[in-house]
Order: structure tokens, then sequence, then C-alpha cells
């Protein structure tokens, strides 16, 4: 078949033939068979294309459906499973919703969220509270041992102090020699102009105890006061070690206790340890 | 994207149909669950062969002329109509394999052969399945599309898809981009020995007589 006629077949199977042209290659086909065998054929043909032609597409539609099925399957699944939960399918194909389960998960989760938030809501906190620590007698008097030091004078103020007795006395405590300490802190004292009292009164309250008199050591220590910060929780520390000098030790355990459980006292740590706390 | 631009779009071939297509799989996709799975209770396979078997008639459709006023409405319809054909197919299966090659005409969907029945009366295959026994005119549909199937087998995939491609709309320009061809010339001789060569493959077909291909070859040997 010479290309020309093949391409006058191709034209009028596009339609693209003018009507004219189109009658007169009609007439044709109707005389000539090789040509209208030649015709045939290519509608065959294109008919074949036809038919992959939808194949494809089909399969194009169903390739991408399935990488949209991949990303959507777990919502999809999800969904499926809450449906299978809460909706009651009917016979005729209706479905309603399980709203007993609905409100009894409602209530569970709301409750679950209750207690989650406020704990004590439904069950006030009945627990008894850790029986008291205590310092045992047998061992007031090696834990005094094991804790008590004179006060540590350096970086304290009045080291360089105008003052030469009250210098003297703290040279004198710093160097152990307590006996001749406590008659300068006594004149020092007596005097109700003298500007560092608390500490005096410290360290006199603690030559007293280092030297064994508890009853004068624990009056003196008391006359420091609150406001001095610092020096009072050096008091408190101290009136606490006399009491286990003198094996009171519930007296001592309830101030040990007071000075464990404050973190910002200075000497929390060691009343904790005292007390056998961690 | 309104309907009638869709229409026109899938109407227009090449790459405006294909996005066309791809607009409404995107669209309607929901359909695969809501038809498919929860109506129907196919598995969610099934179901997108459904819709994927819907999306394709519809555009089918389109090409051949028809127009619609919603879309979604069809698209609704013919996946359910499709979903339903699923489940008959599953219920009657009868594991018959009328032809030598299956994987041809047995994996097609019934609305597919049912589509190529219902061209214009004017159209090839309207006239090969003319036929007044409805049993014999099953059965001609059948052989006719395993014909063409093994036809189309014995060409290379890539020049069949580039006939695929002429026929759904590409102009040469995008065929040549499309299947890297160095000119548009080279796209149109390349389509012309494509068709050459489907034409040689349906001829060699009939020379050996080939069996699913009689109706076809009696009707391209007539005299008149």
């Amino acid at each position: 078949m010479e290309n020309e006629q093949l391409t006058l077949i191709e034209q009028y199977l596009d339609g693209a033939l003018p009507p004219e042209a189109r009658a007169a290659f009609e007439a044709q086909v109707a005389t000539d068979s090789a040509l209208a065998a030649e015709l045939r054929l290519h509608e065959a043909a294109r008919a074949a294309i036809q038919v992959q032609a939808l194949l494809d597409r089909n399969d194009a539609f169903y390739q991408r459906g399935r990488q949209k099925l991949k990303q959507r399957a777990h919502w999809w699944k999800m969904l499926d499973l809450l449906e299978r939960l809460f909706l009651q399918r009917r016979a005729d194909g209706s479905s309603r919703i399980r709203w007993a389960l609905v409100a009894g998960i409602g209530l569970s989760a709301a409750l679950i969220l209750i207690l989650a938030v406020r704990p004590n809501w439904f069950a006030p906190d009945t627990a008894t509270p850790p029986p008291p620590v205590a310092v045992p007698r047998e061992k007031a008097i090696i834990a005094f041992n094991t804790h008590f030091k004179r006060m540590d004078l350096a970086g304290t103020l009045g080291g360089a102090d105008s003052d030469t007795l009250y210098s003297r006395a703290r040279s004198l405590y710093a160097a152990g020699a307590c006996t001749d300490v406590l008659p300068i802190l006594e004149s020092l004292l007596a005097d109700e102009q003298f500007e560092s009292r608390p500490m005096a009164l410290l360290l006199k309250g603690t030559c007293l105890l280092d030297a064994g008199n508890t009853d004068a050591a624990l009056e003196t220590l008391g006359q420091v006061p609150p406001a001095a910060a610092g020096l009072y929780q050096h008091a408190q520390w101290y009136i606490a070690l006399t009491y286990l000098k003198m094996e009171n030790t519930a007296a001592a355990a309830a101030l040990l206790r007071e000075l464990a459980e404050n973190p910002r006292h200075r000497h929390s740590k060691e009343a904790a340890a005292v007390l056998g706390k961690k | 994207m309104d309907n009638d631009q869709l229409i026109q779009m899938i109407r227009q071939g090449g790459t405006p149909r294909e996005r066309a297509g791809r607009y409404l799989q995107d669209k309607y996709f929901y359909l695969v669950r809501q038809i498919g799975v929860r109506q129907l209770r196919l598995s969610y396979d099934d179901a997108n062969m459904a819709f994927s078997d819907a999306l394709t008639e519809l555009d089918w459709k389109i090409r051949q002329g028809e127009s619609f006023d919603d879309l979604g409405k069809m698209v609704y319809t013919l996946t359910h109509r499709r979903g339903v054909d699923t489940i008959r197919k599953r219920a009657t299966k009868s594991g018959t394999e009328p032809f030598g090659k299956p994987g041809n005409t047995t994996d097609l969907p019934d609305w597919f052969l049912d589509v190529l029945q219902n061209f214009d009366t004017d159209h090839i295959l309207s006239r090969l399945l003319q036929h007044d026994d409805e049993n014999e005119r099953s059965q001609r549909r059948h052989r006719i599309i395993a014909c063409v199937c093994l036809a189309l087998d014995e060409m290379p995939k890539k020049r069949r898809a580039l006939l695929v491609n002429k026929l759904d709309g590409y102009d040469y320009e995008e065929l040549t981009q499309l299947h890297g061809f160095k000119t548009e010339r080279v796209a149109h001789e390349m389509v012309s020995r494509g068709m050459e060569s489907l034409r040689d493959a349906l001829k060699n077909l009939c020379r050996q007589q080939e069996p699913v291909c009689r109706d076809l070859c009696a009707w391209l040997s007539r005299k008149s």
C-alpha cells in the first residue's frame, strides 16, 4: 500500500478529511476491496490500542490508589476500629451509636484525668506521719563528741576590730584557750554598749560547753538574738549539741529535726547526720 | 475545578486529562472506604479496584461524548456498581478459563467489555459484536478482545505505550518529550511504525489461524 493511501486512511479515521474528500474516499472503498480490507485493518489496530489504553488507564488509577491507600491505611483502620467499638450495626445496614459505651469511656477518662491532676480528691492522704527521728540516749555523748567543734572564726567579722580586748578574746578563742577567754568575754558582755554581743555570747556559750558547763552554756547560747541570723543558726546548733551533752535526747532530737528540715540552715546536713538521715 | 472544566480537560486528552484524572481520584478517594469497605464490606484492595474501574469508566464515557451534571454523583454511582460487580463476580466465579491466555480477557471487568460494545454503532467493535444471540455475542466479545490482546502482546512495551499516548491525545511535541525522541518528526515516524507493526501482528495472527482471532480475521478478510 502506498504511503499516500495510508495517510488518507489515517486522516479518514481521524475525521480529518473535508466532506467532499471523505465522500470520495468512501466511494473508493466501496469499489476497491483491497483498500476496504486495509481500512478494516487500520480500524482493528486502532481498536486494539483503545483496549490497551483502557487497560493502562485502569492500571494507572489502581496503582496510584494503592499508594494512597498505603498513606491512609493506618488512619482508616483506626477509624474502622472506633466504628466497630462505638457503632452498633443493624440488620438493615443502618447503625446507631453505643451511647452507654461512649458515656462509660468518657466517665472513666474523666476519672483518670481527675486522679492524675488531683490524686487526693477521692482518697485524702491518710498516711500516718513517719515516726519521729530520735537520737538514742546511749549515742548522745558519742554524737556530741563527733560533731562538737568550737567556732571557726576565720572569715567572721571582728578580726580587725579596734576594740583590742575583743580582738584578744577572739585570738585566745582561736588558740583554744577557753579558760582565758571567758573572763574577757564576761567583761565585754557587761558593757551594754558592746557591739559584737551575739558573737561574744556564742563564743562564751561554746567555751562553757567545751568546759562541760552545760546549764550555763544553754543559758548563754539562748541569749543570741534571732536577729543575728547566721550567728543565731550557729547558736541553735550548739544548743542542740548541749542537749546531747546533757543526754536530753528528746529536746536534742526535736531541735535537730527542725534544723535538718530547713535546707537553708547552715547546720542542716550535720543535724541530719546526727539523726541518722542521709 | 468545576464539572465543565474537568469534562473539557478529559476530552482534551494528554496532560490536562491526566491532571483531571488525578484530581478526581484525590477528591473522591474517600469513596474507597465509604462505599467499598463500609457499605459493601469489600477489602481495601478490592474497594480500590472498584474505585479505579469507576474512574476509568467515567473517563471513557466522557471521552465518548457523554456529559454529566454532577461528576461526584457519577463517581459515587459507578463505584457502587463496580463494587457490586466485584461481589457478584466472587459469588459466581466459575474458575474456567475460556481462552488459552488467561490474564487477557478473564481479568477484564465486565463493564470494560460492556463499554467496548457500547461504542457508537459505526465503531469496528460494535459492528463486530453485532449478533442476535446474547451468548454468542458474549463469546465473540471475549474472543475479539483476546485476539486484540494477543496482537498487543507481540509489541514491545515502549512502542505500545507510545501508541496509547498518541491515542490518548498527546500531540507530537508532548510525545517527543515524554518518550525522549530527538525531533517531532522522529516521534511521528515511530508512531507510524508502531501502528504498522500492530497491523502486521494482526495479519500474522490471521495467517496463523489463531482460534481466538477467527471472528476478527473473518471480518478483516471479507469481500465487501
